[in-house]
């Protein structure tokens, strides 16, 4: 695996794995961070989070990964794991 | 007039899943599959398997046997969850409904009598009985204005159905469920009374543009919503850690079958896992089955792959070696039969299904004094 890519893939496993350990702390989640995929819904039958918890989300970005969520931001990045992961690292990308 | 008979009069192809015969499309498939995503779509789901659990000891006897955590349910409530053998491989999904004194079990990949064959040895000295139900059929209405059908057919408290929640509706049971990211509802009515209520739905279905259809829809459904289909990804895995199905799964419940089998996989780290991808340019040459590389180094096979109207390109699912299994990757190529073409990885599913931009308490598909989507209600406001 060539540097760059290890770099690319790093940086998503580290906002991955931080995300995963703050779903399961904040939202009392009981699975481990290995039990949870990446594509994993939100909401619905996959990790069956409500409107409470899509609010305690948008204040766990702010506070985890200093990402200010906006009304006019695209609500799709609450679809899964994996879209959160890529909001926050564009978030990122972009300060 | 039973069913079947309805569907060859109407020049429904058919085709065959789990040994019954089944229309597979009755006009194009892919205006079928159009319909499921900006109408509605009306297919025979007669190839489920459909069996009941009952008895005093039924809710410990499935809770031991399948996946997911029925304690989460209850009456007139439905759980996704999946069927595992001891090697810890899907056998089948299942749609299970609590209804009263009994759970009622869905299957899309074994016939009821199957399935019952399945369970029936697993029962052991519990008080339960299993009863494969050869007389009921289950009827999919699928697409972003199902509710609005539903509601004229079965009144207005379907529109106040949760997403896998049911009620009864005159000698049927409406389940809202469906796997493609849409709004959708399974019927499940009697044989008997299944014909009748397919010519009514499809009269009252003409000022919603429904299209009557068949399976094959799901193709194009699954391509981009990817869900269980082991006609489609069975060959190259069954493996919900692998699948990244997880979700369908409790690992908390003293047990269920597969259960230490998963674990043991976790414990290890799976060797692989599926991503999805998006092909960058012309993507007309791949295929399922071809290599995915990173460099000169072969990581992964396509298990998925074809174009989709709805992201407007060619997409897919790889099972890729583990370590390069993430989203958000632009790196990789896949060696198609005439030349290597770049991907980014992305999440799945592909589709920001057009269900999103309709609400029931808000929109409508007939009646002119309201917008039909979110789209036509803010270019309305500007």
């Amino acid at each position: 695996m060539d540097t760059q890519l290890q770099t690319v893939i790093a940086e998503r496993r580290q906002v991955l794995d931080k995300l995963k350990n703050s779903l399961i702390d904040r939202l009392n989640l009981y699975q481990t961070k290995e039990q949870i995929d990446d594509d994993t819904p939100l909401f619905g039958s996959g990790l069956k989070l409500d409107s409470v918890d899509a609010t305690e989300l948008v204040v766990m970005l702010d506070e985890e990964f200093a990402v200010r969520v906006t009304e006019g931001d695209d609500p799709s990045y609450m679809r899964n794991v994996n879209s959160l992961a890529s909001f926050i690292l564009k978030r990122q990308a972009a300060a | 007039m039973i069913l079947e008979s309805m569907h060859e009069a109407a020049g429904a192809v058919f085709g065959e899943r789990n040994g019954i015969r089944i229309p597979v499309h009755f006009n194009q498939p892919a205006e079928e599959h159009q319909a499921s995503r900006k109408n509605i779509l009306m297919v025979d789901y007669s190839h489920f398997g459909i069996v009941e659990v009952q008895g005093g000891d039924g809710y410990d006897f499935l809770n031991r046997v399948v996946g997911g955590d029925l304690s989460v349910v209850r009456n007139e409530q439905a759980l996704y969850t999946l069927l595992l053998n001891d090697d810890g491989h899907i056998v089948t999904d299942l749609q299970i409904l609590c209804d009263d004194e009994r759970f009622l079990l869905f299957s899309e990949w074994m016939t009821s009598d199957a399935l019952a064959g399945l369970l029936q040895p697993l029962i052991g000295d519990d008080d339960v009985q299993i009863a494969a139900q050869n007389d009921q059929a289950l009827i999919l209405f699928e697409g972003p204005y199902s509710w609005e059908l539903m509601s004229e057919l079965f009144g207005f408290d379907v529109l106040g159905l949760p997403f896998m929640e049911f009620m009864p509706v005159d000698d049927a049971i409406l389940l809202r469920a469906g796997k493609h990211g849409e709004f959708a509802f399974k019927l499940l009515i009697s044989k008997a009374a299944a014909a009748s209520l397919w010519r009514r739905a499809a009269d009252a279905g003409v000022k919603f543009d429904m299209k009557k259809g068949g399976i094959d829809f799901q193709k194009k459904s699954r391509l981009e919503n990817p869900c269980w289909d082991p006609a489609l990804v069975g060959a190259f895995s069954r493996c919900p850690i692998e699948l990244q199905m997880q979700w369908a799964v409790r690992y908390d419940k003293d047990a269920f079958i597969g259960r230490d089998a998963l674990l043991s996989k976790l414990e290890e780290g799976a060797k692989q896992r599926v991503i999805g991808f998006v092909v960058k340019g012309d993507g007309t040459g791949l295929n399922v089955g071809d290599g995915v590389f990173s460099g000169e180094s072969e990581i992964g096979k396509v298990i998925t792959y074809g174009h989709s109207v709805g992201v407007d390109g060619f997409v897919g699912q790889a099972l890729v070696d583990a370590e390069y299994a993430y989203a958000g990757i632009e790196q990789y190529e896949i060696a198609g039969s005439a030349a290597r073409v770049a991907i980014n990885t992305t999440e799945i599913p592909f589709l920001q299904n057009f269900s999103f931009m309709v609400n029931p308490a808000e929109h409508s598909y007939v009646d002119p004094a309201r917008p039909k989507n979110l789209i036509e209600q803010q270019q309305a406001k500007t």
